[in-house]
């Protein structure tokens, strides 16, 4: 049955008679022409002018695009539900809790499909999220982009359900039974069993109409965090259907850097994991948020609280002593560094012992009495963190670092004059250090320092001087920790308290205590909110908590949610991971409820059918009008006028790569060889022209882009300047068709060097016999004269100056036709040689030469490079050394040579 | 508006490529007659064209008695002058001249004037007498003076009209350009009577293309130029065809026409050749002469 959404667009239709009247009859003005003269037209249009103007058939066909259009915009749809006329409304009870923001977009998806039906049955939506509680009234929307807007607007709550109200609401019979009502229902999203099986059980009797749809399809959540010393426990569990068995955990910082990355995998057919890992106290301190990647919600990321940012710290001091000279007070420098978030005391022991803090800092010229002494040292064992400072009275005292043992100390002093270093800085500090990553100023001056004698193994060096000596040192007392510095906390020793680098290291000893969450009942605000993908946001609302202690109770809920909580003194964590009730998630539910996966909407909307007909039925109408005003067939358009252009268009752009590929070969210069049988020559050709390329880069102004390997009977030989090509065994028999390749090559300026590979150094029968057969193939091509090259040759001076040419070998024969003389400017194409130069040109893998150079050595070698050398620029610049121009500089230069 | 200066400088242009035909066609003749020359002086005369056997009425003063003597028959001594042929071309040039398609650079009546001057120019090399009819269908001279060639020859006229027959020379050479796309009885008698003065002549065709093909939009609204009739053209097949078939009948017609005042037809489309169409027709134009001799 085919409905219309939008029916009063139908009224359009009415238009169409007038068109077609308007069409009919009143054609279209024709254009006005110029004609040399009617004189032969005049009796033939008379006779074929009662034809029809306008095709009917076109007609017809144009008003039926028009009626498309018009139906188009009536939005027409199929409907496949029958008792449609009998619903009021459409009702949608949806959770909106945290398990839905994982699967957010099958949620939008489910809805916007009931919303569509609604839309086009005319009925209006009615929503209720489960997750409000405090208003339970529905939320009643008119159309599909509402729908969707409405639920943009209210993204998912990072909290389970209680189902308290929905369940009242439920219990109204009458309200429902008229509607067509929906229940997207994810049984994460329950607080208890209880709850749930509530609900259901009253959807069962009540409302059995009811259709629920779960949209849940999967969802990998932490179940729970626990901190044990320096290892850390989460426990993490999944369902539904996973590809893969992978889960990333990732830990960043407050900065939200990442601190810590690592794969972890279930089990088959476990969807629970236990993980363990063990950190440092100082890099578990800086964690801020543990979160599995890919997961986009609030159940994914866990909070750590931020207590390290107010830390309780102490200093020891002389309350009297505070004013006087404050920049040379050894606790000024200290209390500069500290961030003041902390809570800091500056008062005598006792006091600071009184108040449990968990750091103190002992700084320079601090007086105690024993009984402070004694005290201090108790509050060490139980787990204090005591940092110390060095003074002149310290090395008078023997239990320097709290533990009744005796250190012997001296004071060292530096940056004297008569010291033998007088500047030492302080050395790098190692990876993964507590130090790491610190930069350390220039000028920093050490004076003097402390120096322990006795130095036990137990004793750990955080900081030394480049000379290795200890400037910060730790050591475990019992539960707790001293840190020494070997410096005074003032200027006096040395001016690394004025240093930005000590505010940064007084940071990080910081992270060395332990903090004992100590939660008060203090009222703490709701700083962040987490939202439902699980990120931090600025909260809308302001949330108290009247009680931190309640935190620990609370799971987050419509009036305490996931966040981070915020007073003077803490900084608390709520997360939803670790305090989620996981009873529901694998508890059976009743058989008897349906519970679909998806909605399958009834209705069948044609919009889009509709506009594809339309769209082709515009590009016939683009054709007919061609064809007919054109008065040509497409037939005769490809036959008469422009096919060859058609395919030379087409031929073109199908070779227009190959013509690329050819263009590289033109525009830039090549070194080629030809291939020959044996591998290994060939290997060797190649090797021994690459570096030669390398040498005529570094030493001319000649840049060949590479080495090419030609096989003669197949490739185009022309855009290469110079061809080596080596003799070795086979016999040179080639068809008419490479004789003249080769021919036309030549006698275009082409040139290649005949390299006869012998097993010897000195000529021999072999050779002679290989020569043979090269002068069979010049005669085929047309030389005949090959003569010894002389002393004057261009060849000996194209670039170096040469008086032989050697390669591997030093045979001192090298052979020139002298043959075309004229037609190539007097430059020979054809040079016969014995000494195997590739041979010495090449190279291995390491750079070393292939081969050795005999007898010359080295020097030979580099006579052969030059060779080489010469050689490609005779080929690129012919007898252009032979000019008379040159002949003065050459002169002169062998004058000098004798 | 045709410009004169183009029409020059395109018909020299024209005239410079073409071999003067009619020349050679003329060295041709008096190379076969040489040897036959019996006056004192060996070479060419100035003014001698030809010996003519005498023929009764002929001025007898004109008989080289030595060549009759000679060859045993009355000879008459004519001169080139008397020889050289008077030439009229004349083109039409009505309204429908003006005609000129999207696919052609100029109109017909440009092409039918330049094809007038080259042939004059042609012509004047060989120094015939070449008339040229002007807008009022005057001869004016223009073998000596092609400055005579003025605007004056390119006015159009409302309608077709042929110049008054006594402006005609007897046994002369006549080239008519027109579209001739009008009825043709005129012409028929025009023709007729020129034929009896031994009049003869070419008629050529000068036609667009576009009249050739009438490959015009489908409904489109034509405007005689002449007349400003107009006509909705519509796009049956039939009416392409049977305007072929028109189109073809009349130069038929016309062909017929020529064949029986012994004139000759040619057909020019203003997307042709036009070095081409003027060897062929000077090729024809000196066999016609030769006919004449």
């Amino acid at each position: 049955m085919i409905n219309f959404a939008n029916i009063p667009a139908l009224i359009g239709l009415i238009s169409l008679p007038i068109i077609f009247y308007i069409i009919r009859f009143y054609p279209p003005t024709p254009k006005q022409k110029d004609f040399s003269s009617l004189f032969l037209l005049k009796d033939i249009i008379s006779k074929s002018s009662s034809k029809s103007k306008f095709p009917i058939w076109l007609l017809i066909f144009r008003l039926l695009i028009c009626m498309l259009i018009i139906l188009f915009f009536s939005d027409p749809f199929i409907s496949n539900s029958k008792k449609n006329t009998e619903v009021k409304n459409y009702i949608i009870i949806a959770d909106n809790s945290w398990s839905i923001a994982n699967n957010w977009q099958n949620f939008k998806q489910i809805l916007n499909k009931i919303s569509l039906e609604a839309e086009s049955n005319g009925k209006e939506v009615h929503i209720y999220l489960t997750s409000f509680s405090e208003k339970f009234e529905p939320t009643i929307l008119n159309s599909n982009n509402a729908v969707l807007e409405f639920i943009n607007n209210n993204p998912p709550l990072p909290q389970q359900t209680e189902r308290k109200s929905i369940n009242e609401i439920l219990l109204k019979n009458n309200y429902f039974k008229s509607s067509k009502v929906f229940f997207i229902f994810s049984n994460l999203d329950s607080i208890s069993k209880k709850a749930q099986t509530k609900t259901l059980e009253i959807i069962k009797e009540n409302n059995p109409a009811i259709e629920i749809i779960n949209p849940i399809k999967k969802i990998t959540f932490i179940d729970n965090v626990v901190f044990n010393n320096e290892t850390l426990e989460i426990n993490i569990k999944r369902k539904g259907i996973y590809n893969n068995n992978s889960l990333i955990l990732k830990i960043s910082g407050n900065q939200s850097e990442i601190l810590f990355k690592k794969e972890y995998f279930f089990k088959k057919d476990i969807n629970e994991i236990q993980i363990k890992e063990t950190f440092p106290l100082e890099t578990i301190n800086q964690f801020f948020k543990i979160s599995i990647l890919n997961e986009n919600h609030a159940g994914s990321s866990f909070y750590l609280d931020d207590i390290r940012k107010n830390l309780s710290i102490g200093i020891v001091a002389e309350t009297d002593s505070l004013d006087e000279k404050p920049l040379l007070s050894p606790t000024y420098y200290l209390k500069k560094s500290l961030n003041k978030s902390h809570k800091i005391l500056v008062s005598p022991t006792k006091d600071l012992l009184k108040n449990n803090k968990s750091l103190i800092f002992l700084p320079s010229n601090s007086k105690l009495t024993k009984n402070d002494y004694k005290n201090l040292k108790e509050w060490v064992s139980n787990g204090g963190v005591l940092i110390r400072f060095a003074d002149n009275k310290i090395v008078a005292q023997k239990d320097l670092y709290f533990d009744e043992k005796i250190y012997y100390q001296t004071l060292r002093k530096m940056a004297t004059e008569f010291s033998l270093r007088n500047t030492l800085s302080i050395n790098t500090f190692k990876k993964n250090t507590l130090f790491d990553n610190l930069s350390i100023p220039d000028d920093l001056i050490f004076k003097k320092q402390l120096l322990t004698e006795r130095f036990d193994s137990d004793i750990l060096v955080l900081a030394s001087l480049q000379d290795q000596s200890p400037l910060i040192t730790m050591k475990e007392v019992d539960k707790g920790k001293v840190i020494l510095f070997h410096v005074t906390s003032n200027n006096e020793w040395s001016n690394l308290p004025l240093s930005g680098l000590f505010q940064d290291i007084i940071n990080r000893l910081l992270l060395i205590t332990k903090v004992r969450k100590n939660k008060n009942s203090e009222v703490m605000i709701l700083k962040s909110k987490v939202n439902s993908f699980g990120e931090l946001t600025n909260p809308i609302k302001k949330y108290s908590l009247l009680n931190s202690l309640e935190l620990n109770k609370n799971a987050p809920s419509f009036s305490t949610p996931a966040g981070i909580y915020e007073n003077e003194s803490l900084s608390v964590a709520l997360n939803l991971s670790g305090n989620l009730n996981t009873e529901t998630y694998y508890s059976e539910i009743d058989e008897k409820i349906l519970i679909k996966n998806d909605y399958k909407k009834s209705i069948f909307k044609l919009k889009r059918y509709i506009l594809i007909i339309i769209f082709i039925m515009f590009f016939i109408d683009m054709l007919i009008n061609i064809i007919i005003k054109k008065n040509f067939i497409f037939k005769n358009f490809f036959k008469s006028t422009n096919l060859s252009l058609f395919v030379s268009v087409l031929f073109f752009t199908l070779t227009i790569n190959i013509n690329a590929l050819g263009n590289d070969n033109y525009n830039k210069v090549f070194l080629a060889y030809i291939k020959s049988s044996d591998q290994l020559l060939n290997k060797i050709a190649y090797s021994g022209l690459t570096s030669l390329q390398k040498y005529l880069t570094e030493r001319t102004s000649v840049n060949p882009a590479g080495v090419k390997e030609i096989d003669i009977t197949q490739d185009k030989i022309f855009f290469y300047p110079l061809i080596y090509w080596q003799i070795s065994k086979d016999i040179i028999n080639f068809d008419d068709r490479t004789i003249d390749k080769i021919k036309n090559y030549l006698n275009s300026g082409g040139m290649i060097l005949f390299d006869i590979i012998s097993q010897n150094r000195s000529n021999n029968i072999d050779d002679e016999d290989k020569l043979e057969d090269l002068k069979t193939l010049f005669s085929e091509l047309g030389i005949s004269g090959l003569f010894q090259i002389n002393s004057n040759h261009t060849l000996s001076k194209s670039y170096y100056l040469l008086d032989k040419y050697p390669g591997r070998y030093d045979n001192k024969i090298l052979l020139i036709d002298t043959d075309n003389l004229e037609y190539n400017d007097g430059v020979s194409s054809i040079i016969v040689g014995y000494n195997h130069w590739a041979g010495a040109w090449a190279k291995d893998k390491n750079n070393y030469p292939l081969y050795q150079a005999v007898p010359g050595g080295e020097r030979q070698r580099e006579l052969s490079i030059r060779f080489g050398i010469n050689l490609v620029m005779y080929a690129l610049t012919g007898n252009y050394k032979s000019d008379q121009i040159h002949n003065k500089s050459i002169l002169q230069r062998l004058e000098r040579k004798k | 508006m045709i410009f004169l200066q183009n029409l020059f400088k395109t018909s020299d242009k024209i005239a410079n490529l073409l071999p003067s035909l009619l020349a050679d066609s003329s060295l041709l003749l008096k190379n076969i007659l040489i040897g036959l020359h019996s006056t004192r002086f060996a070479g060419k005369g100035e003014n001698f064209w030809q010996f003519k056997e005498y023929n009764q009425g002929e001025n007898i003063n004109n008989i080289d008695w030595r060549k009759s003597a000679s060859s045993n028959k009355l000879l008459i001594k004519q001169n080139e002058k008397e020889i050289a042929k008077t030439i009229y071309l004349f083109f039409d040039k009505s309204l429908s001249m003006n005609y000129r398609s999207d696919i052609v650079k100029h109109n017909k009546l440009f092409y039918a004037a330049l094809l007038t001057l080259t042939l004059c120019k042609l012509f004047c090399k060989n120094k015939e007498e070449v008339f040229i009819f002007n807008s009022k269908n005057k001869p004016i001279n223009c073998s000596n003076n092609l400055n005579n060639f003025n605007e004056n020859f390119l006015k159009n006229i409302r309608e077709h009209s042929f110049p008054d027959l006594n402006y005609f020379k007897e046994q002369s050479l006549c080239i008519f350009f027109s579209d001739f796309l009008y009825d043709n009885t005129d012409l028929k008698e025009i023709l007729k009577k020129l034929k009896n003065r031994k009049i003869l002549g070419h008629l050529i065709h000068v036609l667009d293309p576009m009249e050739k093909d009438l490959s015009l939009n489908f409904n489109t609204l034509l405007k005689d130029m002449e007349t400003n009739e107009t006509l909705l053209l519509d796009n049956s097949k039939n009416l392409i065809n049977s305007y072929k078939k028109k189109l073809s009948n009349l130069q038929s017609e016309l062909g017929e026409i020529c064949i029986k005042s012994g004139w000759k037809y040619s057909i020019f489309y203003t997307n042709d050749d036009i070095t081409k169409f003027l060897l062929n027709l000077s090729k024809t134009i000196s066999l016609n002469k030769q006919q004449f001799i």
